[in-house]
């Protein structure tokens, strides 16, 4: 096996036991080695987190070890993202997601989840914890330059929340730089329609699938019909 | 409830070592479970051909080992970020002053709630609705139809989240007048149904401490009396100021405690075993934390979101056996099913969660809980009592009849546990005036109930 191969290996397997120092480093040594930054991270990085993803589905490892992949992935792209061609970045990175449980709510489980996956999935995941206030995800969002603002919550006197989110969008005049996902254990699309929402996820996996069909077939937001997985649902009210 | 032992406690909080909520659930959690599973020889006792275990020893193993941990890791306050610990006396001493019986309710609608064994022939008790959300404009008619059933022996409502149609927004002042309307509907739905001095849990609505805090044993509101305040974690082994102001606010007017928290399958303990262990510590540390007279507490599969597949069902049943055949406590069962109403796989998801958490010795269990809590009204009284027949019937059965049920009922639902029938709501498979259940929904669970009966549950004549 040459030293290209080798590197990317380790790489891949830094990421499926979580090691963020040693992805970090060994991002930095590919750089060092003359291989391209994009290769490092499709057939390296990613590769290992699909591996991760993989054994997290049959339940082989769990949520922690989830994370701390999704960790290294993270610091790894700190270390290779700088060195990407600008028309090869939309090739590295989905593009940004800001996340977090709203006002009132402090379950953080299932954002969680979906961060990592996120980040899995080759997004770069800005997560702002748990019980965070409309406006917060907004000036994030604009910081970061995000593309989609992504809501959970746990439960329904705090899913009001969602909707306070999309109407601070609106009342700001920034509702169409955004697509805005929402998901929660009492989230069902028929809320999503309700109050004005672009995408929604049942679970981490479909909230992913849904967040990159956002991003890489649809339209400008705010969108007419709810983005689900599998298919679309027409916005009410 | 003693004053000083409740700012002891609190003073944990605020003094206790220093760690973060993401270094509490990556880190610790994580390497402590895992540890004390390694000790005690328990990884890879999960029994996916038995899902409901029958292994004295085995519970009994679970039970060190969770009694270990809960000295050992404590819990996390959410808000200091600070582990609050306590030794093994301690948890000792609040597992010997906790009750093994209580007397709830009043008048005609008194019941008396006693420590159960693991195949107990006494009936647990029946608790309903757990929370399940419904709208306000039948929140008391379809609550007064489920209590009409005299096999229901206490009330937890339905969670509203409107306040005379405006939303009750989580942690504003809506959220506090919504603790009373609660109340008030409560005790609108309780005369209705002809039990008055039914005891409740409450209050049910209270997503933050607002809600609790507006209703909660104050003039008008729920009794401190006859009800029992629900002090639900925020996470695995955690808590935070909300939870305990409602902890608080329940001992300041004599309130009851019950605690209440999910361990997932997939999440910060890990595999089946890893999350019976951790519901075990989570039950015994809060117990002192809170001073608390009922242990709650669920496993549930972060797969699903519900607590119906192999997995569950054991992880659930080995916890409840370690904890009621080494303590005298009045441990609970929740039954969190993900298929919704009329249709076959949600009475055979509740039924499997009733007779686990009965051999098992459940003292009482909540119930139902249809489409992992997602949609509203999806909630009527055919499962309400459907539940409640199958868990009086089933005091007497064992462990090893209730395993072969199982052997043969979960094949039949647990391929569609990540894509479940979502069924129909209470308005579309119940006469909206009586709730009387539609013929469909009628024969689905008869046909249900024979293929029970024909199963071995001990099912008498149909409702």
């Amino acid at each position: 096996m040459d030293k290209k191969e080798a590197l990317l290996k380790k790489l891949a397997r830094a990421i499926i036991s979580g090691h963020k120092q040693a992805a970090a480093e060994i991002s930095e040594k590919s750089l060092k080695a003359g291989i391209d930054p994009l290769e490092t991270i499709q057939r390296g990085a990613s590769k290992g987190l699909k591996a991760l993803g993989r054994k997290y589905e049959r339940l082989e490892v769990f949520l922690p070890e989830l994370i701390k992949g999704g960790d290294a992935m993270k610091a790894c792209m700190a270390v290779l993202l700088p060195h990407i061609k600008p028309k090869q970045k939309h090739e590295a990175s989905l593009g940004k997601v800001v996340i977090g449980t709203v006002s009132g709510d402090v379950h953080d489980i299932g954002k969680n989840l979906v961060a990592t996956m996120l980040a899995i999935s080759g997004f770069e995941v800005y997560d702002l914890g748990v019980d965070i206030p409309a406006k917060e995800f907004v000036l994030k969002a604009e910081a970061v330059e995000a593309r989609v603002i992504a809501l959970s919550a746990l439960l329904v006197t705090t899913a009001y929340y969602q909707e306070e989110v999309i109407n601070y969008l609106k009342d700001t005049g920034l509702r169409e730089k955004y697509y805005v996902v929402i998901g929660g254990a009492p989230i069902t699309p028929e809320w999503a329609s309700q109050i004005g929402a672009d995408g929604y996820g049942r679970n981490a996996v479909e909230a992913t699938r849904v967040i990159k069909r956002l991003v890489t077939e649809s339209a400008a937001p705010p969108l007419a019909r709810v983005v689900v997985a599998g298919h679309n649902s027409s916005k009410g009210g | 409830m003693s004053v000083d032992r409740i700012l002891e406690i609190l003073d944990k909080t605020r003094k206790g070592p220093v760690c973060t909520t993401k270094a509490w659930e990556t880190e610790v959690i994580p390497a402590k479970v895992s540890k004390k599973l390694k000790q005690h020889r328990l990884q890879g006792t999960f029994t996916p051909d038995d899902p409901i275990c029958s292994d004295d020893v085995l519970a009994d193993q679970f039970f060190n080992a969770g009694f270990e941990l809960a000295a050992d890791i404590g819990f996390l306050c959410q808000d200091t970020e600070r582990i609050v610990h306590f030794n093994r006396q301690e948890i000792k001493k609040a597992i010997t002053r906790a009750p093994g019986e209580l007397t709830f309710g009043k008048g005609k609608d008194t019941v008396v709630m006693k420590h159960r064994k693991p195949d107990d022939r006494n009936p647990m008790l029946t608790v309903s609705t757990l929370g399940q959300q419904i709208s306000e404009d039948i929140w008391v008619p379809l609550m007064a139809a489920v209590i009409k059933n005299r096999q229901i022996d206490m009330f937890m409502g339905g969670s509203i989240v409107t306040i005379k149609g405006r939303k009750a927004l989580a942690g504003t002042p809506y959220e506090t007048l919504l603790g009373m309307y609660q109340a008030q509907l409560t005790r609108e739905a309780l005369r209705r149904a002809g039990r008055p001095g039914m005891a409740t849990w409450a209050v049910v609505s209270s997503t933050t401490e607002y809600g609790q805090l507006g209703g909660f044993g104050v003039r008008g509101g729920f009794d401190a009396d006859n009800s029992v305040a629900i002090c639900l974690n925020p996470g695995e082994l955690m808590t935070n100021y909300r939870v305990l102001h409602k902890v608080v606010q329940a001992h300041n007017c004599g309130g009851k405690i019950h605690t209440g928290h999910v361990s997932l399958i997939g999440g910060y303990a890990g595999s089946p075993e890893g999350a019976a262990l951790a519901t075990i510590a989570n039950s015994l540390l809060f117990l002192e934390g809170y001073q608390a007279e009922l242990a709650g507490g669920v496993v549930v599969d972060i797969r699903y979101g519900g607590n119906s597949g192999r997995e569950a069902l054991w992880a659930n049943g080995v916890a409840l056996q370690a904890i009621t055949q080494n303590t005298q406590l009045l441990k609970s069962s929740v039954f969190d099913a993900v298929a919704g109403p009329c249709t076959e796989m949600y009475l055979y998801e509740l039924a499997l969660g009733a007779l686990n958490a009965s051999v098992c010795g459940a003292a009482w269990a909540s119930f139902p809980r249809s489409g992992g809590g997602r949609y509203s009204d999806r909630l009527t009284p055919l499962e309400c009592a459907f539940c409640a027949e199958i868990i009086k019937c089933a005091a007497g059965m064992t462990r090893k009849q209730v395993n072969a049920i199982a052997k043969a009922i979960v094949p039949k639902y647990e391929r569609m546990l990540t894509d479940p029938p979502a069924g129909k709501s209470v308005r579309e498979c119940c006469d909206p005036e009586s709730f009387k259940p539609t013929g469909e929904w009628r024969a689905i669970y008869l046909k249900v109930r024979q293929a029970l009966m024909e199963l071995g549950v001990p099912l008498q004549r149909p409702l």
